[in-house]
């Protein structure tokens, strides 16, 4: 996940900059007019600690042969309801003896993001999953529970509130009525990370992406004054070592590190989607939807950016998870079934009869795959959210197929969510860092709890190395190192606006901005 | 429940050094000159019976063997050439690259490893005194053959490239003359990590290392090395 639009250094200094300031001035332009409804249920606590193995009985010899959690419908309820994970519970041993540690640890991780998704997927009105319609608003979309990127860092370093109403654009007031999903038409909102392209989807539209955040992320962005980015150049914040909450589950805690104090929360948890526009050729029964109000850049410095009102098809999800174990956090990914095909698939011609990004019937001379869109990329003022070459649609396939193993977990998790819209999402692997050396280091180190300041390997060897989403990684998919996209080693080398002040020893200095490149959108 | 991975790895990659050659005691030079080790070592017999030669990187004993073959030659820890959770498993991809090269000297080298390494707590010494090593002219062709591919391995390891062992062996053959095995070979390589540092062009260490004092040897390769080694 990423090479995350955030973006990066020294691009940003260049291009985001510039972005920013065509932001339009949401002081003034915007005002709050809708109300907080808080949900009727957190997210956690109380937290999820299934695992995908049985529990063992408290008497049971250690050389008791562990068994795999069913997923099925004898499961299922329990499954469906049994809410967030503030903490991973995997394991090295399983019951095939032919599986590695690795192969182990890797199905506990995919057992924990199908939980975690499903837990953030639920109605937001505290029914379980298997009630949702396809446009059932779900918990991370209730801003209770979490918040876009662009309502926390605020024009002019403004310090966002929790409890603040949702900034609506001025020109899309007319067309609001509550719970409308609103998303502002930055260049992050269409471009790739690092700024390789936008996605054109088969009906011509750009796919729009946005960041979002939950309440203990957003408590340490404002304890901290981080929104700000004057704050965060101040010489009272260079010596701040950036350490946002990490989860964690009592239970899992007392199995793993018996010696600390531990409770039960959920910590830090980024999420980052991808949507298609939905048109009324696409079977709106297969996705996720959300009403939405897409704020269009602006043109004219006279009139208020015009706002669209779309219909969004849910086709990538990404979270990010910091925990007490996995300071690296873990970071999950799903998307859409019928977004792209695998690339063997292609060579084989086992195709479906469409795809959201990509055209089986197109010659690949023609269609040329994973290549990036003509520029110029930008959206057309005249042609809203349609790409202005009407010729070109991305040819998207997935290079690095999705491993036996998940594909058989995907198949039991989309099998008990039954005719919910969301049998038609799958997870296409969990990153977790499995170099226990550097993170079992965290209860003896000083602030910020982790030993990232010296590491030779700060990523601690991520398993799988390399992971993209079709629609969120599109172009840097692949498995060259640096090249291709890997979650951890990019979001590795995510900065702040902090800096040294001449009298401050390098070594008292650590401009790391924990994994996440949201600080850099702070104005 | 959880295993408790951190403890696990424990057991698997203590991080403390034993104090004295004998136990494995590693430093600077020998590190660095994993080559010249084995140049050292005791010359013995590797002639093997004749037989078809196979070894495979999916049997758990011949990838033992060639991970201790390879801890005793580079002088790294186990637990970083060979992690317990594994992601990059440069390993096998080096395995099955001697393996399909030069297939009955790497069988012999891992012969010895095999026969060496049972039971002691420490096999590098043992292997180290048997693999093939001295004046050509006092070696049989195969003991040949297993020298040059010792020291192929340790170049492999340390640079990430191949040195056909053919080659080395020639007096008058270019030291620039080798391939780099992989971009992924590239990266893994252990010569920069030795020296704290990270190959060119790749790095995994936090933004702004360069201000600061690099961490302990013990971190990049697994053992300490004293200062002034």
């Amino acid at each position: 996940m990423t090479k995350n639009l955030l973006l990066v250094t020294g691009i940003m200094t260049a291009l985001g900059v510039a972005g920013l300031l065509s932001l339009p001035n949401l002081s003034e332009a915007q005002t709050p007019v809708t109300p907080m409804k808080p949900a009727a249920r957190p997210l956690a606590p109380p937290c999820n600690t299934m695992s995908d193995l049985k529990p063992l009985p408290p008497d049971a010899r250690p050389d008791t042969p562990r068994e795999l959690t069913p997923i099925d419908q004898t499961t299922k309820d329990k499954i469906l309801n049994s809410g967030l994970p503030c903490q991973e519970n995997v394991n090295t041993t399983g019951p095939d003896r032919n599986k590695t540690p690795l192969e182990n640890i890797q199905r506990g991780f995919d057992f924990y993001s199908w939980l975690t998704f499903i837990a953030l997927n639920s109605p937001a009105d505290g029914r379980g999953i298997e009630k949702s319609a396809p446009n059932t608003k779900t918990k991370w979309e209730d801003m209770s529970n979490f918040r876009q990127l662009l309502d926390v860092m605020l024009p002019g370093g403004r310090a966002p509130k929790w409890e603040d109403e949702k900034i609506i654009p001025a020109g899309c007031r007319s067309q609001y009525k509550s719970g409308m999903m609103v998303i502002e038409m930055i260049e992050e909102t269409f471009n790739q990370p690092f700024k390789t392209g936008p996605l054109i989807d088969q009906r011509a539209s750009y796919a729009l992406f946005d960041i979002l955040m939950n309440k203990q992320t957003f408590d340490y962005i404002e304890r901290h004054g981080l929104y700000s980015k004057p704050v965060q150049m101040s010489e009272d914040r260079s010596k701040l070592k950036i350490d946002f909450p990490a989860g964690e589950s009592r239970e899992i805690m007392l199995q793993l590190f018996p010696e600390l104090s531990s409770k039960d929360d959920p910590g830090s948890i980024i999420l980052k989607v991808s949507w298609k526009i939905l048109d009324p050729k696409d079977d709106k029964g297969k996705f996720h939807t959300v009403d939405a109000l897409v704020s269009m850049p602006r043109h004219d410095p006279q009139s208020e950016p015009p706002c669209l009102r779309k219909t969004l098809g849910l086709v990538g999800f990404h979270v990010m998870h910091k925990t007490k174990s996995r300071p690296q956090w873990i970071w999950t990914s799903f998307e859409h079934v019928d977004n792209v095909p695998e690339q063997k698939d292609v060579e084989a011609r086992n195709l479906k009869a469409s795809y959201n990004f990509f055209d089986p019937s197109c010659d690949t001379a023609k269609c040329k795959v994973n290549e990036t869109p003509p520029r110029p990329w930008e959206p057309k003022h005249a042609l809203g959210l349609k790409f202005y070459n009407k010729e070109f649609k991305s040819q998207i396939t997935r290079v690095i197929p999705l491993t036996d193993d998940t594909k058989e977990m995907n198949k039991k998790f989309q099998d008990i969510l039954g005719k919910t819209v969301w049998k038609n999402y799958m997870l296409l692997s969990t990153q977790w860092p499995s170099d226990f050396g550097c993170t079992r280091r965290f209860s003896d180190s000083p602030e910020p709890s982790t030993d990232f300041k010296k590491e030779p390997d700060m990523t601690c060897a991520p398993v799988p190395t390399f992971l993209a989403n079709s629609t969120l990684e599109t172009y840097s998919q692949g498995s060259e190192p640096l090249a291709s996209s890997s979650c951890m080693a990019c979001h590795g080398n995510a900065v702040s606006y902090q800096q040294r002040p001449p009298n401050l020893n390098p070594d008292d200095f650590f401009n790391q901005s924990d994994f996440t490149f949201m600080l850099e959108k702070a104005r | 429940m959880s295993d408790s991975p951190h403890q696990e790895r424990r057991t698997i990659a203590p991080d403390a050094t034993d104090d004295d050659e004998k136990s494995g005691r590693v430093t600077r030079r020998t590190v660095l000159a994993g080559a010249a080790a084995t140049a050292a070592a005791t010359v013995v017999a590797v002639d093997p019976p004749a037989r078809a030669h196979s070894v495979d990187a999916n049997l758990p004993e011949d990838m033992t063997a060639f991970v201790q073959l390879s801890v005793a030659l580079t002088g790294i820890d186990k637990g970083k050439l060979s992690p317990f959770v594994d992601p990059v498993d440069i390993k096998r991809d080096y395995f099955n690259w001697v393996n399909e090269r030069e297939p009955a000297a790497f069988e012999n080298l891992l012969r010895i490893a095999k026969e060496n390494a049972g039971g002691q707590p420490d096999p590098a010494q043992p292997i180290l005194a048997k693999v093939p090593a001295g004046d050509d002219a006092t070696l049989t062709p195969s003991e040949i053959e297993a020298k040059y591919l010792a020291r192929s391995i340790v170049l492999m390891w340390y640079l990430g490239a191949w040195y056909d062992p053919h080659k080395l062996r020639m007096s008058d053959a270019s030291p620039f003359d080798f391939k780099v095995i992989s971009p992924k070979a590239y990266t893994q390589a252990w010569a920069l990590r030795v020296a704290q540092a990270h190959p060119m062009g790749f790095s995994e260490m936090q933004f702004g290392y360069w201000t600061r004092e690099p961490d302990t040897p013990l971190h990049f390769i697994g053992k300490d090395i004293p200062r002034g080694a």
